[in-house]
Order: C-alpha cells, then sequence, then structure tokens
C-alpha cells in the first residue's frame, strides 16, 4: 500500500492505523508531535483508532526555532 | 505584577518577546532567552525530519513553567495552510495562542492582509487566541480587532532586516486608534529601535534575528531587556514637548560677573 508521509511516497507491508506508524517511525515522544491526515488534524487521542488507506497523506509535525 | 501585558486572559510582567530561530546552538538560544528576562518565545511548526533522530527538541530547552509558548504559521503562503498550521501547534503543544503570519511577498515577508484577515477570522471562530503580524497600517490592525484577534502586530521594518521603526508615525496611528495591545513585530535591529516603539506606547516588541545575530546574543538580549523597560517608563513619564530653541536648565539670575 503506498501512503504519503510527511511528502513521501513510502510502502506500507500491512494495513495499519496511525499510531502504529508512528511507533514503526521510532517516534516514541509523541508529546510535542502532531499529526495531520489528509490536511486534517488526527487528536492525539484517536491516533489508535484511525487506519491508514492507499494514498492517504501523513503529516507529523513539530516545533523548531522559528520568528 | 504592576503593569502587566495582558493578552486574551492572560498576564505577563515582561513585554519583550522572543522568537527562537537563527541562533548558532540551542544551548545560546537557552541563554538569550534567560537574560531577556521574556515570558513568551515563538517557535514554528515543521515536518518531522526523519534522519535526524538523536536531535534533541527545541522544547527540550524552554523552562515551560516559565515560558509561554506562541507558536507561529511562518512560511504559510495562504489562510488554508496557516489554518491547519495553528490547528497542527495547537495538538501537539497545548496552547491555543498562535501568531499568524501569511506571506505574500518572498522577497521582503510583507503579509498578504487579505489571506490574513480570513485566517483570523477562521481561527477566532475556532477559539484560539490570535496574535497577527501584519502590516504597519491603521485600516488592517482596526479589521483584524474586529474579528477578534488578542493583539495586533504590526511590522516596524521587514522580518530580519534590523532596519528599526521605519514608519513611527503609522505605528503611533495604530497604537492610538487600537483597543488591543500593539506589538511591534520585526525590524528591531538595536537597542533603540525596541526603546522608540515602547516610548510611542507600543504593548511590547517581538524580536527574533536582531538578538540571534548578533555577535553576542546574551548580551543583546540583556540590552533589549532594559531598552523595552526603558520605553515603557519613559511613555508613561510624559516626555517634556520639542522646542526649537534651548531653554537653560541652571539659573539665570545671580550670574558671576567678571
Amino acid at each position: 500500500m503506498e501512503i504519503f508521509v510527511n511528502g513521501r511516497a513510502q510502502t506500507l507491508s500491512r494495513v495499519m492505523t496511525l499510531q502504529k506508524l508512528l511507533i514503526e517511525l521510532k517516534i516514541k515522544h509523541p508529546k510535542g508531535v502532531a499529526v495531520a491526515l489528509n490536511g486534517k488534524v488526527v487528536p492525539k487521542a484517536k491516533l489508535d483508532s484511525t487506519t491508514i488507506q492507499q494514498n492517504d497523506s501523513v503529516d507529523i509535525v513539530h516545533a523548531v526555532g522559528g520568528g | 505584577m504592576s503593569d502587566p501585558l495582558i493578552i486574551g486572559d492572560r498576564k505577563f510582567s515582561s513585554r519583550l518577546i522572543l522568537g527562537t530561530g537563527k541562533y548558532r546552538n540551542l544551548e545560546t538560544m537557552a541563554k538569550a532567552i534567560e537574560s531577556s528576562g521574556t515570558q513568551i518565545v515563538t517557535v514554528a511548526m515543521r515536518r518531522l525530519n526523519f534522519s535526524q533522530k538523536s536531535r534533541k527538541s527545541i522544547i527540550d530547552h524552554i523552562d515551560r513553567k516559565k515560558i509561554t509558548l506562541l507558536p507561529n504559521t511562518a512560511g504559510c503562503h495562504t489562510a488554508k495552510e496557516a489554518i491547519l498550521t495553528s490547528e497542527l501547534a495547537r495538538e501537539a503543544l497545548g496552547t491555543d495562542m498562535i501568531k499568524l503570519e501569511v506571506i505574500g511577498d518572498d522577497r521582503t515577508l510583507y503579509p498578504d492582509n487579505q489571506a490574513l484577515l480570513e485566517a483570523a477570522r477562521e481561527l477566532t471562530r475556532r477559539r484560539f487566541v490570535v496574535l497577527p503580524y501584519t502590516s504597519d497600517d491603521l485600516v488592517i490592525c482596526r479589521k483584524l480587532e474586529e474579528v477578534g484577534c488578542a493583539a495586533v502586530m504590526p511590522l516596524g521594518a521587514p522580518i530580519g532586516s534590523g532596519l528599526g521603526i521605519r514608519n513611527p508615525i503609522n505605528i503611533q496611528l495604530i497604537i492610538n486608534s487600537a483597543k488591543i495591545p500593539v506589538i511591534v513585530d520585526a525590524g528591531v535591529g538595536t537597542a533603540s529601535d525596541a526603546t522608540q516603539a515602547m516610548e510611542l506606547g507600543a504593548a511590547g516588541v517581538l524580536m527574533n534575528t536582531g538578538i540571534a545575530r548578533a555577535e553576542d546574543p546574551v548580551k543583546m538580549a540583556s540590552a533589549m531587556k532594559m531598552a523595552v523597560e526603558s520605553g515603557r517608563l519613559a511613555h508613561g513619564s510624559g516626555r517634556i514637548p520639542v522646542k526649537l530653541y534651548g531653554s537653560a536648565s541652571s539659573p539665570v539670575e545671580g550670574l558671576i560677573k567678571a
């Protein structure tokens, strides 16, 4: 299954939730991180119940230095 | 707390807001934050770079018990991008405060005020505390106030330019008209620029490059702290009228003649 993570094409070997994807990407501290699925924010509480579909676009963001 | 800066329902004793970009390293940034006495710092929201796993997050260098985070929408060029970035910031950082920025021109970094107003209207509807970075224009500032922004942040000069307050008359007109805090954002190059903004009656000053790119950012942060405090005190002290000719400070009677 082809999806896009932070704008890059990625192949998933199986169907998974956003929570599982974060674990696979080794994002251990979801604190300070937010996830959007197809341009809509997915609250932390719903990461585990949201399944990723073919061609979905996932954005995983965090805070960096800026003015 | 005497003479606090009030944004929405929050109170701050410091009127200096710092950006966290462009520092040589995070340690220098943390020291500059400390010596500036600021209680609000801005951060940007960006996609995680998965190839940099070991890097410590900027959040780990900011004491959130003392410092309020003000995420920005820097780099956004449309209202849609700015709204999504705001929602991501609220989710990631647990704050409803947002420095709203919609860039309309990449060279000057001047804001797209039409898109800014559209985003501000939607974000206030979604219960964000919106602090928009905008032009030094009275009318757009008034419209931003009307849609419910918690403050307006007109630019002194282009972001990162260090040109100072290019149009103090415009800043003055905005301050005279606004009922919400006016925070001068961008353009500050040195301490006197910050003082000038505060003397005009600004509620605060937001700066990043002026400190981060100074040769000694920690020392400059300390200078800016004093500059903002000085300007605020002078503003509240009722300065003398400007006169064309001299007026002696020493008595003119009893002069010694030789």
